[in-house]
């Protein structure tokens, strides 16, 4: 973070700016210091997945907590994993299975029915963002926390991170047909959520 | 263009969330410090290998014994 940005407690907005894309050949640089053990590989991967990854989680297990556990759990997993992964091997798509297969170890294991953690949303203003855009935003992320955990893992990997239904196939472990239609009942679901969550706040306008 | 996948754009905007600058160091340097650990064989492997070998020479030397007596 450079020293003119303003103070972000919540580390949440701004971020994008310092997320590298997934770059056109892959993460073949990745795996390669990786396969040597080269610590520059880990940081590397660190860089260009980290915030996304980590968004991922907290979105899922809608508890930052949580989310922290996990995803130090994937990310030593990669430490310990990495030198042996195979150079064509999707990264992205071993990060983000290895992460939701430990969410779903961990609520299995635990029985945790995570409530949603409406402090972990973005704040409402984020810098540079217009309010209005920021407030359908933030509208968007609560119908979001409000679904269950298999339609807003789907959206977040589909939408938020706009993988391609094989790479989505890949992680879930089913066929990618599966996965465009669990997306379409997801992405209907979310509509329905939102449209009950505008009905909710014009009511209390209309109250006010 | 549905109404549902201008749903997905619109959730592509939703912004990525960084881990606090803590988590992120001390996890980089636990992952560098497990990167670097050297690699040890796995004890079970070397035990199941040593005794294999140990069982093999002992049925030999049983075997051998019992055609010269």
């Amino acid at each position: 973070m450079t020293p003119k940005e303003p103070h972000n407690p919540s580390h949440e907005p701004t971020v994008r700016a310092f997320c590298c894309e997934m770059p056109a050949d892959g993460d073949h640089d990745v795996l390669a210091l990786l396969r040597r053990r080269d610590p520059r590989g880990f940081d590397l991967a660190y860089a260009r997945y980290g915030a996304r990854l980590f968004g991922f989680l907290v979105r899922l297990a809608r508890s930052r907590a949580l989310a922290e556990d996990l995803f130090q759990h994937t990310f030593l997993r990669l430490s310990e994993v990495g030198p042996s992964l195979r150079a064509d091997s999707d990264l992205r798509a071993w990060l983000f299975s290895v992460a939701r297969n430990a969410f779903h170890s961990q609520t299995r294991t635990l029985r945790v029915a995570a409530r949603a953690d409406m402090a972990l949303l973005p704040a409402p203003c984020a810098v540079g963002i217009d309010p209005e855009v920021s407030l359908a935003l933030n509208e968007l992320e609560r119908a979001l926390l409000g679904l269950n955990a298999g339609d807003r893992e789907l959206l977040l990997l589909v939408g938020v991170e706009g993988l391609a239904y094989p790479d989505v196939a890949e992680i879930l472990g089913i066929d990618a047909v599966a996965v465009r239609k669990r997306v379409s009942r997801a992405r209907e679901r979310l509509a329905q959520a939102l449209d009950a969550q505008t009905g909710i706040m014009s009511k209390s306008a209309v109250r006010k | 263009m549905t109404e549902l996948d201008e749903l997905l754009s619109r959730l592509r905007r939703l912004e990525p969330i960084a881990p606090d600058p803590a988590l992120s160091a001390s996890l980089r340097e636990r992952g560098h410090r497990r990167l670097r650990r050297p690699l040890r064989p796995a004890p079970l492997a070397s035990l199941a290998v040593f005794s294999t070998v140990i069982v093999y020479l002992g049925w030999a030397l049983h075997f051998a014994s019992a055609l010269y007596p």
